[in-house]
């Protein structure tokens, strides 16, 4: 039997070529299951920021010929994307923009937030703030969502309809279920 | 009659039809968000508490990046934005545009020397950003928001 396996390719800086490591493996993942598929990108991205210092390439991830999935090939654009923002936090962490309890939280939020819907939330955009706040950001159309995590005290989020000018604010808080409130603002992004 | 554009005392409004370049290190998908339009500690210093701008016809893009000091190659993205319609920006709860882009002089550090670098005139300030204690967080958000939308429609990658 072929063990099904993901590779993950991590560069130092997502932003500037450097050198490759290659690492771990994890456990088969159902084809046309794309939120298993990102949870368990998830776990493997992870490990390989514990296990390596995050470095490099060409990151991506498509199903094998046995079922498991490679990275280093063709990405969807949304797994790459999800690395991305896995690769921007360590880089904006290393930067010193943000520290490592703010950049856990904001990682340990979208595995929470994109688990919750059913159905996969497109990864944030993301950015740091000048007071070592980190700010993800969801736009569709008229529908602007953000998330600011801050150093100290709860993170936060905030709408806006672009046409109404309704806006509306509400808490995250680190191991509190998200409120209804708080699905019914993600699902327009979905 | 030509107009030459010199930069004027701190405080003064700039031209309308003047342009502003706004400095940004790129979100991860290389955007402008709101956070970007935030004010730093130094933002929020008197007498102006504005948001640090540079008038196009007097700092090209790379002059403004080499005030940026040693992290200068992190602003990889520069924004221009119409001095016009920063002062369109509102809120339906502020109900009048409250924003305003004026000159902000600058001087070598802790003297009253004026700084006589390449592009130092043009430093200038975008005023309005700061929020009253009295005010909800959400009203700034949406102008913060606004303001980048508007530098998303003129986003500049430094080459």
């Amino acid at each position: 039997m072929i063990t099904p396996s993901i590779n993950v390719a991590v560069n130092h800086s997502y932003l500037q070529t450097g050198r490759s490591t290659l690492v771990t493996m994890v456990p088969y993942v159902p084809k046309n299951n794309h939120h298993s598929l990102l949870q368990n990108i998830n776990a493997v991205i992870e490990k390989a920021l514990i296990e390596e210092p995050p470095s490099v390439s060409g990151a991506g991830a498509v199903f094998n010929s046995a079922g498991g999935i490679t990275m280093k090939q063709t990405p969807s654009p949304e797994l790459t994307r999800f690395q991305m923002l896995n690769y921007y936090l360590v880089s904006v962490r290393e930067a010193g923009d943000i520290d490592a309890n703010t950049a856990s939280i904001a990682w340990n939020a979208w595995k929470l937030l994109s688990g919750l819907m059913g159905k996969p939330l497109p990864v944030p955009d993301a950015a740091p703030g000048p007071d070592g706040q980190l700010l993800y950001a969801w736009n569709k159309e008229e529908h602007h969502l953000e998330l600011e995590f801050f150093p100290n005290g709860p993170a936060e989020f905030f709408y806006l309809n672009r046409l109404s000018n309704e806006t509306w604010e509400g808490e995250y808080i680190v191991d509190k279920p998200i409120s209804q409130d708080v699905k019914a603002r993600l699902k327009v992004f979905i | 009659m030509t107009h030459f554009l010199q930069g004027e005392e701190t405080g003064m409004p700039l031209p309308d039809e003047e342009v502003v370049l706004r400095l940004i290190k790129a979100s991860k998908d290389g955007q402008a968000l709101e956070v970007h339009f935030a004010l730093t500690d130094k933002d929020k210093e008197p007498p102006l508490y504005s948001l640090s701008v540079w008038a196009e016809s007097l700092t090209s893009p790379l002059e403004a990046r080499e005030f940026m000091g040693e992290n200068k190659l992190a602003y990889e993205i520069y924004c221009r934005l119409s001095v016009t319609r920063i002062r369109t920006v509102t809120t339906p709860d502020l109900g009048k545009p409250v924003l305003d882009v004026v000159w902000d002089t600058l001087y070598e550090e802790g003297t009253n020397i004026r700084n006589t670098r390449p592009g130092a005139k043009g430093h200038s300030g975008i005023t309005g950003l700061l929020k009253p204690p009295n005010m909800e967080k959400r009203i700034y958000k949406t102008l913060r928001t606004r303001l980048a939308d508007l530098a998303n429609e003129d986003l500049n990658l430094y080459s």
